[in-house]
Parts: C-alpha cells; sequence; structure tokens
C-alpha cells in the first residue's frame, strides 16, 4: 500500500520531528484513515532509527581529545608569538608525523652507535697494523740481509786494524 | 565552574587561558563527530579538521557579535572547515590520479568500507554480520548523495540538529534546506528499502 502523494511532506516532517503543532490533529486524524501513510511512516521511523543505531556518532578516545586540545592550545600559543621557532618547528607538525619522527631520530642514534662502535674496534684495521709490524720486521730482515757482505767487510777491516795495531802479525799467528 | 557558553565566549575573546581550554574540551566531541561523519569515516582526517575548525573559531571568535546564537556559530566554521577540507582533498586526488589510474576507484571504495565505530555489545555473528553490512550499505548510499544533501541529512539525523539551526549553519534558506532533505530521504528511502521492512 502507497502513502498519499499529498501528505508526502507532511509525513516526512512528522518524522523528523518538525511537524506544525497546530497541522498535527489533522494529520493524525488522517493517519486513523491512511494504511499506506500510516505503513510508510513506520517503515521510516525504523530506518531512520536503523541508521542511528548503526552509524553511532563517533567518540574521541581520552587520550586523543586531551592531545588535541594540546594541540590545539599549542598552536594558539605559537599564533600569538609566544613560542621560540624551535618549539614552533616541533610542535607546528600534525600530528600524525610526530611517530615517524621519533622513529626517524631512533634509527638516526642506532646508526650512529654502530659505526663509533664499529670505529673503536675495528677488525680489519687491526689486521692491517699487524701486517704492517711484520712487514717491519721482514724489512728490518732485508736490510740486514742487503748489508750482510759490508758486514763482512767491516769485520775483515777491523781484523786488519788490530793486525796494523799489533806489528803486522795477528795475534792467533804469534801464538803459533 | 560551569559557565554559560556567552560567558565563556566573552573570556575567550579577552584570550582567557583557562576559558579557551574550557571551551576546547566543552565542544571537541561534538566537533569531531560532524567532522568525522563528514569524512566518511577518517579518524585522522577528521582529527586534523576538528584542530583546524578550532584554530579558525579562537582566530576569529573576536569578530562574533552575538547576532546569532554561539552554538551556530561554530557549527557553521566547523562545517565549512569539513567541506574546505573535502574539496582540497578531492582535488589532491584528482591530482595524483593523473598518473595513478585505478588509485581514485580504490579511495572511493575505501570511502564507502572504513570501519564504524563498534556498534555494542552483541556478539551474534549473524547480527554482527548484518550490522557491518547494513553500515556498508548505509555509507555507500550517502556517499552516493551530492554533498549538500548529505551534509543536511546528516546534521538532521546523526546530530539532532533542528531544520532552522541547519539553515543557520548551512547559510541557507529553511526552505532550500527542507528541499534537501527530503530529497536525500526519498534517495535513502529507495535505496534501503530492503532495511525499513520489519
Amino acid at each position: 500500500m502507497k502513502p498519499c502523494p499529498d501528505h508526502k511532506e507532511t509525513l516526512w516532517l512528522d518524522v523528523y520531528g518538525e511537524l506544525d503543532p497546530n497541522e498535527r490533529p489533522a494529520w493524525e486524524e488522517h493517519l486513523e484513515t491512511c494504511e499506506g501513510c500510516r505503513q510508510e511512516r513506520a517503515q521510516l521511523f525504523r530506518l531512520l532509527q536503523t541508521m542511528k543505531v548503526n552509524m553511532p556518532s563517533p567518540e574521541l578516545p581520552p587520550e586523543k581529545a586531551e592531545a588535541l586540545a594540546r594541540s590545539i592550545n599549542r598552536k594558539l600559543r605559537c599564533a600569538r608569538g609566544e613560542e621560540t621557532w624551535w618549539q614552533k618547528w616541533l610542535w607546528g607538525r600534525p600530528n600524525r608525523l610526530i611517530p615517524a619522527l621519533t622513529a626517524a631520530c631512533i634509527l638516526i642514534v642506532a646508526l650512529g652507535w654502530f659505526s663509533l662502535q664499529g670505529l673503536r674496534t675495528p677488525s680489519s684495521m687491526r689486521s692491517i697494523s699487524n701486517l704492517k709490524s711484520e712487514e717491519q720486521l721482514l724489512v728490518k730482515d732485508s736490510d740486514i740481509i742487503k748489508n750482510l757482505d759490508l758486514l763482512e767487510e767491516m769485520d775483515t777491516l777491523r781484523k786488519l786494524v788490530q793486525v796494523v795495531d799489533h806489528g803486522g802479525v795477528p795475534s792467533h799467528t804469534n801464538h803459533n | 565552574m560551569s559557565l554559560s557558553d556567552g560567558e565563556l565566549v566573552a573570556r575567550a575573546q579577552r584570550e582567557d587561558q583557562w576559558a579557551i581550554e574550557e571551551f576546547v574540551s566543552r565542544y571537541q566531541q561534538k566537533a569531531y563527530a560532524i567532522a568525522y561523519q563528514m569524512c566518511s569515516g577518517d579518524s585522522e582526517e577528521a582529527q586534523d579538521l576538528t584542530q583546524e575548525a578550532f584554530l579558525r573559531v579562537f582566530r576569529n571568535i573576536k569578530k562574533f557579535r552575538g547576532d546569532s546564537s554561539f552554538y551556530t556559530w561554530f557549527y557553521r566554521i566547523v562545517v565549512n572547515t569539513c567541506l574546505d577540507g573535502r574539496r582540497r582533498r578531492r582535488r589532491r586526488e584528482r591530482i595524483f590520479s593523473l598518473w595513478k589510474p585505478g588509485q581514485r576507484e580504490e579511495e572511493e571504495s575505501k570511502e564507502v568500507s572504513q570501519e564504524q565505530p563498534d556498534m555494542g555489545e552483541d556478539n551474534n555473528p549473524m547480527t554482527v554480520l548484518s550490522g557491518k553490512q547494513l553500515t556498508r550499505e548505509i555509507q555507500k548510499a550517502l556517499m552516493s548523495l551530492p554533498e549538500r544533501q548529505r551534509v543536511i541529512f546528516q546534521l538532521k539525523v546523526f546530530q539532532g540538529m533542528s531544520i532552522r539551526e541547519i539553515a543557520q549553519v548551512m547559510g541557507s534558506a529553511e526552505g532550500t534546506v527542507k528541499s534537501h532533505l527530503f530529497r536525500a530521504t526519498h534517495f535513502l528511502r529507495t535505496a534501503l528499502k530492503e532495511w525499513a521492512v520489519p
């Protein structure tokens, strides 16, 4: 059964609680006799009620409400020029960027710490210095080897000096 | 100490910090609820818009002369902030959709399928399922409405404002509001007819 087209607007105003009190008696009289309007009114009431139940007004959780209030106050103070440039910069970001900025700071600190640790105990550097000392030893050894002839010559010279000093005959030949 | 809106506004006009904080705590849930519904359930965007609306209110509070009720003046700013925010968002999406075809459809379907807050204690899976399905259908139907019709319907049904208040908030004539409301009702009645039958 369909509602009366002439009463559609009255019906809707009634459902929305906006019907003029002067019009109400006549409308209620009509409802008593019109099954279609009665049905439509009941169905529209039900639909609006269902919508209200399924789409409840959302509420900000207390912590978010507090954060929002803080953020508004901060921005107002900032607009009045009561904050320094770094406070403006820090608190001027949208709320959703704060976790991202925090994560970036933690990442920078962590990377810095690891790289510092790496600099303090550089295993590769240690092996390089070891190699160098070994090389230094080898260089010393090679110097000795290279100068071996010279040393032998120096030994011969020393013997010659001894011969000259002791009158032309080496001391061990005197014994013989 | 509970001050009336008028006294609170007078103190906020003198930049009284307490009055400003009291004002925010008194009105933020209402403002957030409107923003949330106008953003089709995007909580982050609703919080940003609520904040922006409060900042606009306090920037302009000295201009408020009390010609209309403060309540309607405040909601007018909230609604206009949300409408501006939605317009900005749509513009952004249009620009991005130029080189990312298909993204817009995804965004639209995301908008429709945004989860609403928990409806209650009922744990019956069938009830929960039908409830979620109904919520989706209602969201989809609401999103199909032209913006003004949608906002007027939301202010009437979900915020319980009178047609006169909505007219003041929207800056329109009462007849225009009525006409938008009736068109929206007619559309939703048809789109959701299965859910109106007992």
